[in-house]
């Protein structure tokens, strides 16, 4: 069976045609643009590329996906004929009999437009109808993105290329190739060639007030642009014009940029007064049914004061914002109170957007100070600033008050929230908290939004069942209009139409029927225009200085603000009024709320012809003005952010564009939009990736910051693996502060995942870091990091390596901090290396005193003391105790004093003199009191050791056994060994087997870990026979029995 | 684990931000040495101050604080009465 070939055009708005049939496509944009990309790519993709290029990871990428593919098949496949092919991993496009525009054109023109006959050519060219993907945009989905954007470019330079051959060939044809000419000029208006060919062309064939607007529409674009180039332009067209005969071109046009402008409110006041509506009102025909739903429901509501909302769904321009247009003037002359907020396509990054337009409703003074304050982040106006602590719940509650208040002065309350589908995470989580906290109060919230496009957004999906179960929401389906309706709105436009024949044309979609009835291109004979193309044909009546305005205001957005539109067209606010008044006469624009200062697109079909027409080079450089335009504006506007990574991000400018994510994440993330902080931080990587390092290595620690405070990362081992890489690479960079953000960074991802050990590490280089300014202060830092670590006894050989790097670099810039000796002495003296112990914690000694820093000095007095009773010079011992107990006193607060003197009546006491029992009884119930336990312990057991040797096993083990509690709180390995030792000697002394063989275990199972010389030693000695011990020599570093000396 | 407390009188009233952006540098201090903070109460005239700690005892918080540089008048480990 003959199957009807298939088309697949890309050039223009993306359409399947089998035979000569346009097929409908499935509603959603992602699906169409996954059939796009499929289809133009030409060759197999994995499932999870597919995925990871269309859907959020959070959302059922693979889902997604299979339904997708599902709506597709239904589509492209024929009885017989499998177009797409898929696999469990793989999903490819059979081109088999199917024929795709720009593959084709390409394919023709692959080695230039030389060979081609001109007939072919200009067939070719009527292939080109419109940009690539037209309207196609999905700018949160940046890969997409920037692979459409690619494709778009080299469509361009195609098209760009068949048409400027065509000028050339079509000489003697002067209509055709001027048509060419000024397409040529559309779609690359930058080509100064281009411009000047087109100028020649019209003054030749005598039009000489269209060369002179090209002219000066080229002049004013480079202007605008702030592009090079148009001193060589003015010079070709005053050539060209004085040829023609023509006065020269003025040297300025209508800007003023010194002047100063009129606050714009009031000027729009003044002009245009208060309260007025955007495009002219017009009357509501049909939607007799859904009024009469949402009315009954309204009574509803306020008859049992239990809050309800209500979604209207259906397809794009059939009424849906009338409808709740309609509704909203009903609760208006009610005295209700009407909060609108509709939500944009292009600001699904911007949380709460529709929220803050919705309360932007309130007059401020309505609101209190309390929950202005808590209002803040979002509305800045409302008060001072949120206080300390403020959270996502304090946010949502203060929005719930708001809410709860108006209800009270002035119910019914109606929140409507327009055009869902593009509703931010942020903005649902609100509405399903403000839906639950205001169940029993007279509250409507109704929401619009298109079918099919809902399932585009599964956040929507999610937040629509859960109010589902709390059985709060109705839906209703708004229709097309029916045939009387459509010919009495039709009537009203256009009363010299046939009713009959728009019905037919249009299916009872008002918008459609409106914009038929308007348009001067409908004709009973000619083929049916499309609704862009109803639309393109009405912008293009505009003056060039109204079409200038549209630009700037399609490209800022489906919303703009006057003020932001002055700075770009560099227009003073009057006139730029006035011009939009201008459009707003033509219903291409209306005013955004009354009383505002912005002005919204009649419709978004309108925004995306005029957006789609500007070329895509003239697109950028229009977006990187605006970006960096709003990001010079003064005060920090909640919107700002988000918008200016937006329009820098289709500049292209990757620079500009991955910090201006780095703001807007940050701002998300104070709004506790988590969710829009992490597609932030992911549009962020992307464009940071394209940067040189010094500019990548900084804005990517910041933004894998945002993305992992979002969200904790499911990889962390990962993530944190690729920080500590760019923080290491920070520091090389000298890009120190960066570095210290890193490092800390990596501290946290070590603390999730559970790694402390690391996390301690991360933390100390962090800080490290942050002190490295000056060189000497991070020396001293290193130095005092050492420090910490060996008087811990942890992580011994980090401890030696900070060290010993503190010691070099000191010596390098001739400075000796006197944590690094002190250090180095301590690590000595846990080696055995009593020897070189001494020697450096006299230099530290030396160093303390001339600095007078008392503490240090009497650290490394004391350790000397303790290395001498180590060695069991005992009377060496006694008299540096002797000076230990005089510095003591000059410390302040502490437990110096009472240490020096229990390490004197030790040194006593193990001399055998008597009067040093009470003494060091009560040094030692000082030490309990100053709760100092590794010295309270370090003196139990050198006594309890002393003790065992006079055979006083039972104080012995009353010492020892209090030293063991005082070690483990500390988890002094070392301390704990040689406490268990002393009860191991006591209990052998009194032969209990039972406790010798517990205490032995515990040893020898400790043994094994990093311990000090003098508790391996007292190890070996326990392990040893006891004939077989060796007697005890005065002088010897190792294996010594500690605590006694030579008498 | 212990509850230290760390008493400190300031001349001039203190910078209370500065204080804790000295003690939050050295975080990796704290932890070493098994150091909470848990909570600080300050006076009207920002002159006195009453920090309180989780620790292993009172002596590790001393090395600690005078390690950060931070000034104290008395560290102490205390019960807290019901």
């Amino acid at each position: 069976m003959a199957h009807d070939p298939m088309t697949v055009r890309v050039l223009g708005e993306l359409a399947v045609v089998r035979g000569k049939r346009r097929l409908p496509l499935p509603q959603s944009k992602k699906t169409r643009a996954l059939l796009a990309y499929l289809v133009v790519s030409g060759r197999p993709h994995r499932r999870e590329r597919l995925c990871s290029l269309l859907w959020d990871v959070t959302d059922d990428p693979r889902g997604a996906l299979r339904w997708s593919l599902s709506k597709l098949r239904r589509v492209v496949d024929q009885p017989g004929v499998r177009r797409l092919c898929t696999d469990r991993d793989l999903v490819v496009f059979d081109h088999t009999a199917v024929a795709v525009d720009v593959l084709a054109v390409a394919r023709e023109l692959a080695d230039g437009c030389e060979g081609v006959p001109t007939d072919r050519l200009v067939q070719l060219e009527a292939e080109f109808r419109g940009e690539f993907l037209e309207g196609l945009e999905l700018p949160d989905f940046f890969e997409f993105q920037s692979w459409c954007v690619a494709e778009r470019e080299q469509a361009r330079l195609l098209h760009a290329r068949l048409l400027e051959t065509l000028v050339d060939r079509l000489r003697e044809q002067p209509e055709e190739a001027l048509r060419r000419a000024r397409q040529l000029v559309d779609i690359d208006p930058l080509n100064e060639a281009a411009r000047v060919r087109l100028v020649r062309l019209l003054a030749n064939a005598g039009r000489i007030a269209e060369a002179r607007q090209q002219g000066e529409a080229g002049l004013r674009l480079f202007r605008e642009l702030g592009s090079a180039g148009s001193a060589e332009v003015q010079r070709a067209y005053q050539e060209v014009l004085a040829g023609a005969g023509v006065p020269p071109l003025p040297e300025s046009g209508r800007t003023n940029t010194t002047a100063a402008a009129a606050p714009v409110r009031e000027v729009l006041a003044a002009t245009l007064g208060a309260n007025t509506c955007g495009g002219g009102a017009r009357t509501l025909i049909g939607r007799t049914e859904e009024l009469r739903t949402l009315h009954e429901t309204l009574d509803a509501v306020m008859r049992a004061r239990r809050a309800r909302a209500v979604l209207l769904t259906g397809e794009p321009g059939v009424g849906k914002t009338r409808v709740l247009r309609a509704v909203a003037e009903q609760v208006r002359q009610r005295g209700g109170t009407v909060l609108e907020g509709p939500a944009y396509e292009l600001e699904r990054n911007r949380p709460y957007g529709p929220w803050i337009d919705a309360l932007r409703c309130l007059p401020a003074v309505s609101v209190g100070d309390t929950i202005g304050a808590d209002l803040a982040p979002l509305l800045p106006e409302f008060g001072p600033g949120p206080p300390a602590g403020h959270s996502r719940e304090r946010l949502f509650g203060a929005v719930v008050e708001v809410v709860a208040a108006r209800v009270h002065t002035a119910p019914p309350v109606l929140i409507v929230l327009d055009d869902v589908q593009w509703l931010d995470d942020a903005s649902l989580e609100l509405l399903h908290y403000v839906m639950r906290m205001n169940r029993h109060r007279p509250l409507l919230v109704a929401l619009a939004a298109r079918s099919g496009e809902v399932s585009d957004n599964a956040s929507l999906d999610r937040a629509l069942r859960a109010l589902g179960r709390l059985e709060v929401l109705d839906a209703i389906s708004v229709l097309p209009l029916s045939k009387d309706d459509t010919a009495a709105l039709v009537r009203e436009e256009n009363p010299d139409l046939d009713p009959d024949e728009v019905f037919a044309q249009c299916g009872g979609n008002p918008l459609f029927a409106l914009e038929l009835a308007r348009s001067r291109r409908y004709s009973r004979s000619g083929p049916s225009p499309t609704l862009v193309e109803i639309v393109r044909d009405r912008v293009a009546r505009l003056s060039s200085e109204e079409a200038d305005v549209l630009r700037w205001g399609a490209v800022l957005g489906p919303a703009f603000r006057v003020p932001v539109v002055c700075t770009l067209t560099r227009l003073v606010s009057e006139h730029v009024l006035d011009v939009l008044e201008r459009i707003q006469r033509h219903g291409l624009v209306r005013e955004a709320s009354a009383g505002g200062d912005a002005y919204r697109f009649a419709h978004d079909v309108v925004r995306n012809v005029v957006y789609a027409d500007i070329s895509a080079p003239r697109r950028r450089l229009m977006h990187h003005r605006v970006a960096t335009t709003l990001r010079a504006e003064p005060g920090e506007r909640a919107a700002t952010a988000t918008d200016v990574a937006h329009h820098a991000a289709l500049a292209g400018n990757a620079a500009l564009a991955a910090d201006a994510c780095v703001a807007a994440g940050r701002h998300c993330l104070r709004l506790f939009a988590v969710r829009e902080a992490e597609t932030l931080a992911r549009q962020g990587l992307h464009f940071a990736e394209q940067l040189p390092e010094p500019d990548r290595v900084p804005l990517t620690l910041e933004l894998l910051h945002i993305s992992t405070t979002a969200r904790k990362p499911p990889d962390i081992d990962a993530i944190a693996a690729q920080v500590q890489h760019l923080a290491e690479r920070a520091l090389d960079l000298g890009r120190l502060e960066h570095a210290r953000f890193g490092f800390n960074l990596l501290s946290h991802l070590r603390w999730e995942g559970g790694n402390c050990a690391e996390a301690r590490e991360q933390m100390m280089r962090a800080e490290l870091v942050s002190r490295a300014s000056d060189a000497p202060e991070r020396i001293t830092a290193m130095g005092d990091a050492a420090r910490c670590l060996a008087m811990l006894e942890r992580d011994l050989g980090k401890a030696e390596a900070l060290a010993r790097e503190a010691q070099a670099r000191g010596e390098r810039i001739g400075i000796e901090p006197v944590a690094v000796p002190l250090a180095l002495g301590l690590l000595c003296v846990h080696a055995g290396q009593l020897d070189e112990a001494a020697a450096l914690l006299a230099r530290t000694r030396a160093l303390a005193a001339r600095e007078q820093d008392h503490v240090v000095e009497f650290q490394a007095l004391e350790r000397v003391v303790m290395l001498e009773l180590q060695r069991g010079q005992l009377a060496e011992a006694r008299r540096l105790s002797v000076e230990l107990v005089r510095l003591g006193t000059k410390v302040r607060e502490g437990s110096e004093a009472p240490f020096a003197r229990a390490l004197e009546a030790l040194c006593r006491y193990a001399a055998g003199d008597t009067a040093a029992t009470e003494a060091l009884g009560a040094s030692l119930d000082a030490l309990r009191s100053a709760d100092a336990k590794y010295r309270l312990g370090y003196v139990l057991t050198r006594a309890a050791g002393i003790d065992v040797e006079r055979g006083d096993t039972r104080t012995a083990r009353a010492r020892a056994t209090e030293a063991l509690a005082a070690a483990r709180a500390l988890d002094l390995t070392s301390e704990i060994v040689l406490a268990e030792i002393a009860l191991l000697r006591a209990a052998t002394a009194r032969d209990d087997g039972r406790a010798l063989a517990s205490y032995r275990r515990d040893v020898e199972r400790r043994a094994c870990s990093q311990l000090s010389a003098e508790a391996r030693a007292a190890v070996c000695q326990m392990s040893a026979p006891a004939a077989r011990r060796a007697p005890m020599r005065p002088g010897t570093a190792r294996r010594r029995r500690y605590g006694v000396g030579d008498r | 684990m212990a509850l230290v407390i760390v008493e400190r009188t300031f001349e001039t009233p203190i910078d209370f931000e500065a204080l804790h952006a000295l003690q939050d540098r050295g975080a990796w201090c704290l932890d070493l040495h098994k150091i909470t903070f848990l909570c600080t109460y300050l006076s009207i005239d920002r002159r006195r101050m009453v920090c309180v700690y989780e620790a292993p005892d009172a002596e590790a918080v001393r090395t600690a604080q005078r390690q950060l540089g931070i000034p104290f008048d008395r560290a102490w480990t205390g019960t807290r009465l019901p």
